[in-house]
């Protein structure tokens, strides 16, 4: 028998001096309630024997004094934390980490999800503390969060442990282990218990460097920076989950055909996790309306991918191309099979989270474009070939500003109308006269050679200007805001500026006296420069993965300059939060998975957020785990939910003592 | 220093109050039974002491053992083989003493012993006033107290009321200090009724046999309050005799409550026997039964009545 709690050495002169002062309190005279009786000699005749005040006569009632020792003796126990020496356990360090990670939310748990059963896991873990033992409840995602500090109140453990709940990200493993071997380092009995289903990198499994290898071969530092530190720290590992019933989407996107923004275009990679081949139904839906449904097929442990590019139309996959549809928020399911017209059509497996995936499209705009211009078929043909164009055309002489009621961006051939007339609309400005229009010249260049050309400018995107013959170009001068999209020999021959929410392309040259408009890059360049002018620079809107800060542009919602300080974000669990907007843009860490609303003043924009993450959704169960190349143990020390505690019954055992003095004095058997 | 008691509770009536006019009509009613139980008594059954002082022949009863067998009537004897004795009238006129316990213990109870021992006390000087017997009332404690000379006739009834409304009670029963002082200041021989609780730690033994000796007829009524018997007590308890002022600390539990009530019991049944043995008419006057009862009760079994 063991203490944990006072020593031996405190506890007997403790019950010493708690039993004195209660033999005291016996030897005390009884303050009695005085009663007048008419004739006291009776009462003498009944008693056998005389009353005494002798110490052997106040101890009489012995039987209570015994009883009221035999309670002290047990409380002081208690204090004690007595233990059986085969089941001491000196004061441990124990970090319990663990995994909260979207695979927890698997519904194989028996009952309720692995979460739940990692909780009644840890619940035993905690109730099987030894007196002396501290424990730190670490929750771990892709984020690792202390939830209490190194604490042996069991209370306040459990309290903790309740309030845990499973993010839809994935297991950032690496960290996890990093804080514990941190927070571990240089404690006593240092333990670490990794309670989760498994579902990690294996890369992570196998960097960590458990215990020395031996003097001879000890590593250099330089060899360690990518390894994991916990020699020294006692892991071990509680599994959880018990099914690999899963049929996963593990990337999903969508996107805008450039020539034709009404039609897009969705790529799809659906894993099916199971050992049996699988039928699911895939559905497609915009806005929440349904689009499409498919019937997919899968062997067991098949990745398959639903594009349009020209192996899959081969291969007669059915994927979803040349799509149309008027939502701008598209949401994939897989449902049981035969299911899909049902309103509530279940699970199709134990892990939901993954069955759903969302994606956005750019907004849909058709822009009203003026033409003024002498005739120019090349330009003509290439904005007519834009079907999100609607052109309009006037000639320079016939141009006022009126014919700019209703328009979206004007484009100029040749002619610049004077200053005072100068639009407010997103201009494009080809061969503009020098002296005139927005831009400064600094004179021409004659049969100059496109030798640099912008990478970054969305104007530019898929475009090479590389060999380009071009008559003669006027040169512009550089100045504050104007960025040059092509130059010959440093000398800008393309520029472009965005002043506020107003943007303006110029082409140095009359693309008549070029071979420009014969290359592929020319209807590509029209529509690159008016999918800049509508902010729509990107035919692809990003997916992003959960438990990852996203960057998310506002410049849809407005210039940095405009932008207010702060954001209203709203999470896909309806949770709403301030976020400050910084350069034009605010950064979320997506913790959840599904859509998420950007709110600056009475403008929005959705951007959606999904798992995407195949080690994740690989539920498979691991029941044993190798860390460093070692297997690891159940953790021991513990009592498994059976309270081992002595003292707690010490304390029952005190108090139904209690009520037996109490009915032996009612009883007037220890008086 | 010993502790006086106080009377415990409150009577339902007070001191002045026990003599009104209903209490009046119930005396007239007494003394109309009792009229009618003396013209049924059997006179074989009186005893007196008064045998031999008289020259009027008035009656035989049976012999008991201790009369003076001077006066058994042998031809009776000779002819029908009984002991008879002959009575003679007396020809004084009967003195009846009534002696009042006003120690402290007779005030406790509810109503008080006291009261109930003044309602028999009046009413039985009552019938004898009525009688034409000389009624003199004494009280006492731990001596004689107080003193209403002897009287005669229905109207000083009410110089008996008044004694006893102005009776100072309290003190210790000192039953044979009393009684010997009564016996000595009283040489008149007559019926001496002793109407006290017994509460003498002294006993009473001594006190009787005084009375006996001395040639007064005593009639014992013990004044007696069943609620005494069976106390309410429970728990850690100092004891206070009311009269001594004696302390006693003891743990009260159903059990012991149990045999005080035998004790007591056996208390009362041990005066009982005495009286019995001693041949002085003995009476429980229970305090919770209208005092009208005990005393038709008295009447009834004779001795008092001539």
């Amino acid at each position: 028998m063991t203490f944990l709690g006072l020593p031996l050495a405190k506890l007997l002169p403790l019950f010493a001096v708690a039993a004195g002062a209660v033999t005291v309190l016996y030897i005390l005279k009884l303050r009695r309630r005085r009663v007048q009786v008419p004739f006291a000699k009776l009462w003498q005749r009944v008693l056998k024997e005389k009353e005494s005040t002798s110490l052997f006569r106040q101890l009489r009632r012995l039987l209570s004094l015994l009883l009221q020792l035999a309670f002290l003796l047990l409380l002081t126990g208690a204090l004690g934390d007595p233990r059986f020496s085969a089941e001491r356990v000196d004061g441990r360090h124990i970090i319990v980490l663990v995994d909260a990670s979207a695979s927890m939310r698997a519904t194989d748990g028996a009952p309720g999800t692995r979460l739940d059963q990692a909780r009644d896991q840890v619940r035993a873990l905690v109730r099987g503390l030894g007196g002396a033992d501290a424990m730190m409840l670490v929750r771990m995602d892709t984020q690792v969060t202390p939830l209490t500090p190194f604490t042996g109140d069991e209370a306040l453990l459990l309290k903790a442990l309740d309030a845990l709940d499973p993010a839809d990200t994935r297991a950032d493993l690496a960290r996890g282990l990093q804080f514990a071997g941190d927070a571990l380092r240089g404690k006593t009995k240092p333990l670490l218990v990794l309670v989760g289903d498994g579902a990690y990198d294996r890369a992570v499994l196998a960097s960590v460097l458990l215990r020395d290898k031996g003097a001879a071969a000890s590593p250099t530092p330089t060899d360690w920076l990518d390894r994991i530190d916990l020699r020294g720290v006692q892991v071990s590992f509680l599994p959880v989950g018990a099914s690999r019933d899963n049929v996963a989407i593990v990337a999903f996107s969508a996107r805008r055909y450039a020539t034709n923004k009404l039609s897009f275009e969705v790529y799809l990679e659906v894993v099916n996790y199971r050992d049996r081949p699988t039928e699911a139904d895939l559905q497609l839906l915009s806005d929440g309306e349904v689009t499409e449904v498919q019937r997919l097929r899968l062997k067991a442990g098949e990745r398959a991918r639903y594009t349009c590019g020209p192996e899959d139309r081969k291969g007669k996959k059915r994927a979803w191309c040349e799509m149309a549809a008027s939502g701008e928020l598209l949401e994939a399911r897989l449902l049981p099979p035969g299911s899909s017209g049902r309103e509530s059509p279940g699970a199709l497996d134990a892990f939901p989270l993954d069955d759903r995936a969302y994606a956005l499209l750019p907004k849909r705009k058709k822009q009203h474009v003026l033409l003024v211009s002498d005739g120019n078929l090349f330009v003509e043909g290439a904005l007519l070939l834009d079907d999100n164009v609607e052109l309009a055309k006037v000639a320079p002489r016939a141009y006022s500003p009126r014919a700019l009621k209703g328009m979206d961006a004007v484009v100029f051939d040749g002619f610049y109308p004077p200053t005072k007339e100068a639009p407010r609309l997103h201009t494009l400005l080809l061969n503009p006269p020098e002296d005139a229009g927005p831009f400064a010249t600094t004179g021409r260049l004659q049969a100059p050679l496109i030798t640099e050309q912008s990478a970054k400018h969305p104007v530019m995107r898929w475009i090479t200007l590389k060999d380009t013959n071009i008559s003669n170009a006027t040169k512009f001068s550089m100045a504050e805001g104007v960025e040059v999209l092509a130059a010959s020999f440093r000398d800008p021959v393309m520029v472009a500026r965005a002043v506020g929410n107003l943007k303006t392309v110029a082409f140095g040259f009359d693309i008549k006296r070029s071979d420009l408009p014969l290359r592929v890059a020319f209807p590509m360049l029209v529509v690159n420069t008016f999918n800049w002018f509508s902010g729509d620079t990107e035919g692809l809107v990003t997916t992003y993965r959960t438990g990852e800060s996203w960057r998310v542009s506002l410049a849809a919602l407005g210039s940095a300059a405009e932008l207010p300080a702060q954001a209203q974000v709203t999470d896909p669990a309806g949770e709403t939060r301030s976020t400050p907007i910084q350069q034009g843009a605010v950064v979320i860490y997506g913790r959840r998975a599904g859509v998420y609303t950007i709110a600056v003043g009475d403008k929005t924009m959705r951007v959606a957020g999904n798992l995407a993450d195949a080690t994740e959704s690989d539920i498979r169960p691991q029941r044993t785990l190798a860390l460093g190349g070692q297997t690891l143990e159940r953790p021991r020390g513990f009592s498994g939910g059976l309270r081992r505690e002595i003292w707690i019954y010490l304390l029952l055992a005190a108090v139904a003592l209690t009520f037996l003095e109490w009915h032996t004095y009612n009883r007037r058997v220890t008086v | 220093m010993r502790r006086r008691a106080k009377a415990t509770g409150t009577a339902s009536v007070t001191r002045s109050e026990l003599f009104n006019e209903e209490f009046l009509k119930k005396l007239e009613y007494l003394h109309i039974v009792s009229r009618k139980l003396f013209s049924g008594l059997n006179r074989a059954e009186r005893r007196t002491r008064k045998v031999g002082s008289g020259v009027e022949f008035a009656d035989y009863r049976d012999y008991a053992a201790g009369d003076d067998f001077r006066y058994l009537d042998w031809n009776v004897y000779g002819r029908m083989d009984r002991l008879l004795l002959r009575l003679f009238e007396e020809e004084e006129d009967l003195h009846i003493y009534f002696l009042l316990d006003t120690s402290d213990s007779t005030q406790l109870g509810q109503p008080p012993k006291l009261h109930y021992g003044m309602q028999i006390a009046a009413a039985l000087a009552y019938v004898g006033l009525a009688n034409l017997d000389r009624v003199s009332v004494v009280t006492f404690a731990d001596g004689l107290r107080d003193r209403l000379a002897p009287a005669r006739g229905k109207g000083r009834i009410f110089k008996v009321f008044e004694f006893f409304r102005n009776v100072e009670p309290g003190g210790q029963t000192r039953l044979a200090a009393s009684l010997r002082a009564f016996v000595h200041q009283n040489k008149r021989r007559g019926l001496a009724v002793l109407i006290s609780d017994f509460y003498d730690p002294a006993g009473y033994e001594e006190g009787l046999n005084l009375l006996r000796h001395n040639r007064f007829e005593p009639l014992v009524i013990h004044l007696h309050d069943p609620r005494e018997a069976r106390p309410s007590l429970v728990g850690d308890l100092q004891l206070i005799d009311c009269e001594t002022g004696e302390v006693r600390e003891l743990t009260v539990s159903p059990r012991l409550l149990k045999a005080y009530a035998a004790e007591y019991e056996r208390y009362c049944a041990e005066l009982q026997e005495h009286c019995t043995k001693k041949q002085i008419p003995f009476f429980r006057a229970d305090t919770q039964l209208p005092f009208d009862d005990l005393v038709l009760r008295i009447f009834r079994r004779g001795g008092f009545l001539k």
